[in-house]
């Protein structure tokens, strides 16, 4: 990290104390259940008695703790840009994992910008450098993580959910008849996994532009397409891009 | 492209088409896949994420059933950069659907959705479907939303609305043939393109088509 990112990042409220507690304060979130883009809910980190949601009821006063969830009760939340799948993914997870939100704006900004990517309620501002397609950096905001190129197996996406550690993965698109490739890219956060019916799924949250995020279940087989298995070969109408997973606050 | 002639509600099984389009037969096996579809999506609930999969309960999925398949054109993103002020929609979309989208209901309450994509199937073999995702309870009850803000008055007689995705942004429209045999997409959640904004429901105009091509056209490649 050069000086210049550690004295941002230093000075930067939304980035200060990494883990905020792991306990659980239910009371808190049931007063508001962080609806979106609420400041002063972003240091809330809470496991509800029920999966959160951006439109889930009020949970009352109780408090529950439970060693880990599946699905995680990773908040989601809203896509602020165009294409900003990305920040969305990274914001949800460090959320998560730390107990602090890192705003799209802040994580799209560049020092060399200055702070324009962000307006005065923390939405991002939709000039073009601010709202670009591109990959999360948890280093930059003291995390570690391992990238992965190829699709994690059944046991290490069972791991990482078991770990409490959501993660995020990328795949492209392809032309469902041809094979080739559209190209896009996009970036999902998975939440948790299922086997229900012999199925093996993975629980994710989908951003998307302008909209609440979606809640989804795809199948592990979609997930780790790759160009040898996808279209037209038959199965697949994603090849599988790169993980983000393992992430964990720095020590 | 002969989207004004498509019905999209598999059930109406027009006379035309294009290879591939699923109707008749290919409503048969989607029907299939969809109830199949239905019964992993049971298996799925568990008393930790009924929520999350749209139920109320975790025994309301027991109660849950398949509406109708809707079909899904996707937007070329090709045909999108390309997208000028006066042309027509019709272009910007793919010739052939392979995606349905299967509301799940609870009574006469949409609850969750499956998705179905198409697989190659044998020669004159109906279509085959396989399983995409379930769930997606915001998405489904966006597009019901929309799709049930239309008028009827307003939608060509002997067709039926039908959904849109456009994979660049995930954003997704519901498509319909109005009176004038002219095609008119509807925003299913507001959309701040600056300088222009549609809010949920309202009908895309050429303007606001136009600025949905110049953002993709500052697509990278990266992840979005």
């Amino acid at each position: 990290m050069t000086e210049e990112a550690r004295t941002k990042r230093l000075n930067n409220p939304f980035v200060g104390g990494r883990f905020l507690a792991s306990m659980i304060l239910s009371g808190l979130l049931a007063s508001c259940c962080c609806p979106e883009q609420v400041p002063k809910c972003e240091n809330v980190r809470a496991a509800p008695t029920q999966p959160p949601s951006q439109d889930s009821p009020p949970l009352g006063s109780q408090v529950i703790v439970l060693p880990f969830q599946n699905p995680l009760p990773v908040v989601p939340r809203h896509q602020e840009g165009a294409y900003t799948c990305w920040a969305t993914c990274a914001e949800m997870i460090m959320e998560f994992i730390g107990g602090v939100r890192v705003r799209q704006c802040v994580q799209t900004d560049r020092p060399f910008y200055g702070s324009r990517c962000c307006d005065s309620s923390l939405y991002l501002n939709f000039f073009d450098n601010c709202d670009s397609p591109s990959f999360p950096e948890f280093g930059r905001w003291g995390y570690s993580f391992q990238y992965s190129p190829s699709p994690l197996t059944w046991n290490q996406i069972t791991n990482e959910i078991n770990g409490s550690r959501p993660f995020a993965f990328a795949w492209t698109r392809l032309n469902s008849v041809t094979g080739a490739s559209l190209p896009i890219s996009h970036m999902m956060t998975v939440i948790g996994y299922d086997e229900g019916n012999g199925q093996q799924t993975l629980v994710c949250l989908n951003p998307r532009a302008f909209a609440n995020t979606i809640i989804c279940w795809i199948p592990y087989e979609d997930y780790r397409a790759t160009a040898a298995t996808a279209v037209p070969a038959a199965n697949s109408e994603y090849v599988h891009g790169s993980d983000y997973y393992m992430i964990m606050p720095s020590p | 492209m002969k989207l004004r002639h498509v019905i999209p509600v598999l059930l109406l099984a027009p006379q035309v088409l294009w290879a591939a389009v699923p109707y008749t037969n290919d409503l048969g096996s989607a029907r299939s896949a969809g109830t199949n579809s239905l019964t992993t999506l049971r298996a799925l609930v568990t008393p930790a994420n009924y929520y999350l999969l749209g139920f109320q309960s975790n025994d309301e999925a027991l109660q849950a059933t398949n509406a109708e398949p809707l079909l899904i054109y996707v937007v070329v993103h090709t045909n999108l950069l390309s997208y000028h002020p006066g042309q027509s929609f019709e272009p910007l979309l793919e010739s052939t659907p392979r995606h349905l989208i299967i509301p799940v209901m609870v009574a006469t309450n949409v609850r969750s959705s499956i998705t179905l994509r198409a697989i190659p199937s044998a020669p004159g073999a109906p279509l085959a479907w396989t399983n995409a995702s379930w769930g997606q309870k915001e998405l489904i009850r966006d597009l019901m939303g929309t799709y049930r803000s239309i008028p009827n008055a307003e939608v060509k007689s002997g067709t039926s609305p039908f959904f849109v995705e456009m994979p660049v942004f995930s954003v997704w429209l519901v498509g319909y043939y109005n009176s004038q045999d002219k095609l008119i997409l509807r925003a299913t959640v507001d959309m701040r393109l600056e300088p222009v904004t549609v809010h949920r429901n309202e009908i895309i105009t050429e303007a606001a088509m136009y600025q949905l091509a110049i953002i993709a056209q500052r697509y990278n490649g990266l992840p979005n």
